[in-house]
């Protein structure tokens, strides 16, 4: 989805909380991901969102506002979160 | 019988990702948590950042969330002695909390969100504080006996809290609604 979208706007990050980096390297050796991992490494990300549980997605537009929130997994090729980005990006 | 153990182990299982949220520690086993690990100012520290509001509080934490920012509001324009706008702060952060108390009831010191990762989980202690405040602000007012209805609720709030974690902050707290009611309402 990143890549498919990536054109018309959307950036995608990936938060990684308290975690080590050489953690996460050994992660993404056996599961690489093309989106960008970002260290959370006291958590006070997490918090500053109030994430209470993994993993959480949010939608972000282009004002900053916090548009969307999934907590847990999302299949983000579904009808519903593309039709949800869709309408975010139009809003330009 | 398979299924009976099944039931066992989910039932085993949904306890302990609750961490302390579903379990009551025996009554004088507990430690007493000092004020500076739970305070009012490291629970609004916990929950500040993205702002929630009640209409886009959708699951039970986002209730919490949703009260201790509107209580911070409240403590803020308490401070400035804006006592009118002050009361509807306290009013819609205990509406927020009591909707999460309706679920999650007990108090916890260190409620775990995941992993490592917990936050001071209040929401008793923090209705109990707002009661205080509240009554305060209507003894200015000059209505006496919603005072007292506010501490008395406020009292009860308090001792649910110290139920199920002794804190200072809540020995405190009850100190000073006990003090400020007449001894035959308690």
């Amino acid at each position: 989805m990143s890549t498919q979208y990536r054109s018309k706007g959307l950036i995608s990050f990936r938060i990684d909380t308290k975690e080590s980096r050489e953690t996460i390297m050994k992660f993404l050796e056996k599961d690489p991901v093309k989106v960008p991992v970002l260290l959370d490494k006291t958590g006070k990300v997490t918090r500053l969102f109030g994430v209470w549980a993994h993993p959480t997605s949010y939608l972000i537009d282009r004002q900053g506002m916090v548009r969307y929130r999934a907590v847990g997994l999302v299949d983000w090729t579904s009808l519903q979160a593309t039709s949800v980005v869709d309408l975010l990006l139009k809003e330009g | 019988m398979k299924g009976k153990w099944g039931a066992l182990f989910l039932i085993f299982a949904l306890l302990a990702f609750q961490g302390c949220a579903g379990t009551t520690p025996p009554a004088g086993s507990q430690r007493l948590i000092p004020l500076k690990e739970a305070n009012l100012e490291a629970v609004f520290e916990q929950n500040e950042g993205l702002e929630v509001t009640v209409e886009d509080a959708k699951e039970v934490r986002d209730f919490y969330r949703c009260g201790v920012q509107l209580k911070a509001e409240a403590e803020k324009l308490f401070k400035q002695k804006a006592y009118p706008e002050a009361l509807k702060f306290y009013r819609a952060s205990n509406d927020s909390l009591s909707t999460l108390l309706q679920y999650i009831d007990q108090d916890c010191a260190a409620y775990i969100l995941f992993g490592e990762t917990d936050i001071l989980f209040f929401p008793n202690l923090l209705v109990a504080d707002n009661e205080l405040k509240m009554g305060l602000i209507l003894q200015t007012m000059g209505k006496e006996g919603s005072a007292r209805r506010c501490w008395k609720r406020g009292l009860t709030s308090v001792q649910k809290s110290l139920k199920a974690e002794r804190t200072e902050w809540g020995l405190s707290l009850q100190e000073k609604l006990v003090s400020l009611l007449p001894s035959k309402n308690h």
